[in-house]
């Protein structure tokens, strides 16, 4: 009986300590107190369990940010944050309109581009594209800065294939953004991530020491308690090996952090450059005009430590002092609060209506518009600055920018806009996304075995339905045995960089890198093939579909296709585009009226690209702007047509008003004439 | 005036109408704007844009017109209520004309566009108001002519 009340007496103690060691409360001060001066940040590290990290010991675990951070500055104030809590993004983006950029699934060998949004919000959700919280970590914490992201959200479907034991979680990484140490390094996060080595990542990235080994080829029977299996170095759990010369005699580090985050961090995640050469975008670059006159991101998205960042939206928190208005205007016209430099605009001869039906955006952001959208890659979507022997970047998902959209509230915004492509079954009028695990080998397999493309849809061979083997994409996530033999396949593929380090495979460490060929389009047949295979499967319950550029695929009973265009499921996501910001002289209308009124002017008539994963024969390639616009072309070419006749017209009214001036002189002199001889 | 011939009459009579009825059209084009949630925008600022030249032109030819008829002075036939409300109307319309044309050139900032747009809608009310004004001197002097 007494054994048993001190089991029970161990076990809540147990507990109370595992809650305390969760989000405790900071032991130390660390309220601003005026000084303008920084804290220098040399502080011991703590692990997961609160315990300091000694680099002499024998196996050292890797320091939580949580516990490390967290011994001065409030842990769960900071979770709070946009970055870290997909409601609070969600809560952040309620001030209309605003949409945020979305997550892109991407499956290459699929032709898959899949827009989602992790937050209750409009828009397809993890779960709606077959991610569970495991699987949207493990496909997309290469480009987050950890959190509650890794929370199963409520309504996901359970996940057995959750290792987040032998992982552990994907705490926030404070270093990601705050860190100005060069040697802070978000592409080994990445890799880490990559390898499931979540509880690891940060420690890598830092450079503070190094980490071996990959928590993905742990069974999942692993216990970290349990001594190691020494005969099997293969399935060996991650270490890390500390740098000893970073820590002091009292086992302290220096984190050359700061408050305010240097533009460098947050390009990792927010980078955006026109698709095509890059190193012909890159030699043509233009800077942010903000950044070119010496600012930095932070220095209008601000925060407090509830880290609820200021968006820049007016209606949002923080907007009526920084966003464009509230920096360049003021507040409700309070001069007091226009920002020391912030130019006040001159807009010169521009009717007062723009700036109520334009947001400043749109005239000042982004690429110039031209005959047709630019492709954009953004570093979320196309998984830019992860280095290694494997080609990370992608060149799915196609955007497309600047679209310019009218929005809810009658305003005029430019937009990146992503046309989704996906496999999908159709019940009604809805269409479903399939989820990618289980129909991956199975399109991959009809898609590569399909026939030459002048051969009919349904001439072709029935392709083979076992899909027992996993695609090399989706191996590449669970397996790093599969991933090792499927390299190049992983290239394609989310999380690709599974691949064990040349010494582990026995490849010479002088073997050529793989060369990225560029993204092969799917044709008719390939998406005929597709369809013909999910439908003989038995997989999908109702018509299998393919969306992809505005338009739904499915297959007639004769075994052709057959498109439908704008349907709902196969519309564009788009969300703002705020950056790069052009200066004045290379805004829209800095060389008059006609940089938009005009007939044929990109503005109304560009065509907004349908680019997508495949290459259909007959679909449309493009629609023009003017539906994005709600304008209708009439309406767009007769304004054209009044602002070429609009020199005259300018004449004709200055003639008028000259003529009617001389009237009303010439009768005040008459009247004063008559007056004087009265008198 | 009574020198003149039919054609000269049916002219100043044309502009007469031209005047009014692109008044009214302006003036109802303006006050959907004003009462609308969408504002001024679309085919309908097309609309007003074109029918604020006609109205502009035509105003200038009316006051050439009839410029004469209604002189300030004791010695015209005119009510004086009439002449009043023509010099009024052409005062007040040359100002609306002149501010949104300026508003087409690339000389006044953010805070003199709005500006000039206040000065035409302002305009654009005191021609409403004149313009019932002058149709209240029309019908009572109707009247008057018909009592006698």
């Amino acid at each position: 009986m007494n054994a048993n009340k001190t089991l029970i007496a161990i076990g809540i103690a147990g507990m109370m300590v595992a809650c305390a060691a969760h989000a405790a409360p900071p032991r130390k001060h660390a309220d601003m107190d005026g000084s303008r001066s920084p804290a220098v940040h040399h502080i011991p590290l703590y692990d997961d369990e609160g315990d300091p990290i000694l680099p002499t010991d024998n196996a050292p675990q890797p320091f939580s940010l949580q516990n490390t951070c967290g011994d001065c500055h409030n842990y769960k104030t900071i979770s709070g944050g946009f970055h870290f809590s997909p409601e609070a993004a969600a809560q952040a983006r309620r001030y209309d309109p605003y949409r945020g950029e979305p997550w892109v699934l991407v499956d290459e060998a699929t032709g898959t581009q899949l827009p989602f949004v992790n937050g209750p919000e409009k828009g397809l959700a993890p779960a709606d594209v077959g991610l569970t919280a495991w699987e949207f970590t493990k496909r997309f914490a290469r480009h987050m800065p950890g959190g509650a992201v890794y929370e199963a959200a409520p309504g996901a479907p359970p996940d057995r294939n959750a290792r987040w034991e032998i992982s552990g979680t994907l705490d926030i990484n404070c270093l990601a953004c705050h860190n100005v140490d060069r040697e802070q390094n978000q592409s080994e996060y990445a890799i880490q991530c990559a390898r499931e080595n979540f509880r690891w990542a940060a420690t890598a990235a830092s450079w503070l020491g190094t980490v071996d080994n990959m928590a993905s080829r742990l069974p999942d029977t692993y216990d970290r308690y349990v001594s190691p299996n020494l005969d099997n170095a293969w399935t060996a759990a991650p270490t890390v090996a500390y740098r000893k010369e970073k820590f002091d005699a009292k086992n302290r580090v220096f984190f050359d952090v700061r408050r305010q985050v240097p533009a460098e961090r947050c390009y990792f995640c927010h980078s955006a450059s026109l698709a095509g050469d890059p190193a012909e975008a890159r030699w043509n670059a233009q800077k942010d005009v903000h950044m070119a006159a010496g600012m930095t991101c932070t220095d209008c998205h601000r925060n407090k430590l509830d880290h609820q960042i200021v968006t820049g939206r007016e209606k949002a928190p923080g907007g009526d002092m920084y966003s464009c208005r509230g920096c360049h205007y003021g507040t409700g016209g309070d001069s007091a609060i226009v920002k020391p430099r912030a130019p006040h605009p001159k807009h010169k001869g521009f009717p007062p209506l723009h700036f109520e039906k334009l947001s400043c955006t749109a005239c000042h952001s982004g690429p110039q518009p031209g005959d047709e959208t630019h492709a954009v890659r953004t570093s979320r979507a196309n998984r830019f600055g992860i280095h290694g022997r494997a080609h990370w970047d992608t060149d799915l998902p196609y955007i497309q920018a600047p679209v310019f959209e009218r929005q809810s509230d009658g305003s005029i915004m430019p937009m990146y806009a992503v046309w989704p492509a996906f496999w999908g079954v159709k019940k009604g009028d809805a269409v479903k996304p399939l989820p990618l695990d289980r129909i991956s080998a199975l399109v991959t397999q009809a898609i590569t075995t399909s026939v030459p493309q002048d051969a009919p849809a349904k001439d072709l061979p029935a392709p083979e339905t076992d899909n027992a083997a996993q695609a090399p994409s989706e191996s590449a996530d669970a397996d790093a045995t599969a991933a090792e033999s499927a390299a190049d396949a992983a290239v394609a593929s989310e999380n690709s960089e599974t691949l064990a380090p040349p010494e582990a495979t026995g490849e010479p460490l002088e073997a050529e890198p793989p060369v990225k060929e560029p993204y092969t389009p799917l044709t008719d047949l390939q998406i005929a093939a597709a369809l013909l295979a999910l439908a003989s499967s038995g997989e999908v319950d109702g018509a299998p579909v393919y969306v992809c550029s505005g338009n739904e695929y499915a297959l007639n009973a004769d075994g052709t296709l057959t498109v439908a265009a704008d349907t709902p499921a196969a519309a564009p996501y788009r969300w703002q585009l705020g950056h790069d910001v052009r200066p004045a002289s290379q805004a829209l209308g800095a060389g008059g009226c006609t940089d938009c009124h005009a007939i044929r002017s990109p503005f109304y008539f560009a065509t907004v690209s349908l680019q997508g994963p495949a290459v259909a024969g007959s679909a449309p390639t493009g629609i023009p702007m003017h539906r994005f616009l709600k304008e209708s072309p009439a309406f767009a070419t007769l304004w054209g047509l009044e602002f070429q006749v609009r020199p005259l017209f300018k004449l004709v009214m200055f003639a008028a008003c000259a003529l009617m001036a001389s009237v009303l002189a010439l009768y005040a002199f008459k009247s004063l004439a008559y007056l004087m001889k009265k008198m | 005036m009574n020198s003149c011939g039919p054609f000269a009459v049916w002219i100043r009579r044309l502009l007469y109408l031209a005047v009014a009825a692109s008044a009214l059209l302006l003036g109802a084009s303006g006050a959907y704007a004003l009462f609308s949630d969408s504002g001024l925008r679309g085919y309908l600022l097309m609309a007003h844009t074109s029918l604020g030249g006609l109205f502009a032109v035509t105003l200038a030819l009316f006051a050439v017109c009839y410029g004469e008829r209604f002189r300030l002075v004791p010695d015209t036939p005119v009510h004086v209520g009439q002449r009043i409300c023509f010099w009024l109307f052409l005062v007040l319309g040359a100002t609306s004309a002149l501010s949104v044309s300026l508003c087409m050139l690339p000389l006044a900032g953010t805070h003199g566009q709005h500006l000039l747009v206040a000065t035409h809608r302002y305009c654009g009310y005191g021609i409403a108001l004149t313009g019932l004004a002058h149709l209240y001197f029309v019908v009572s002097s109707k009247k008057t002519s018909c009592n006698a």
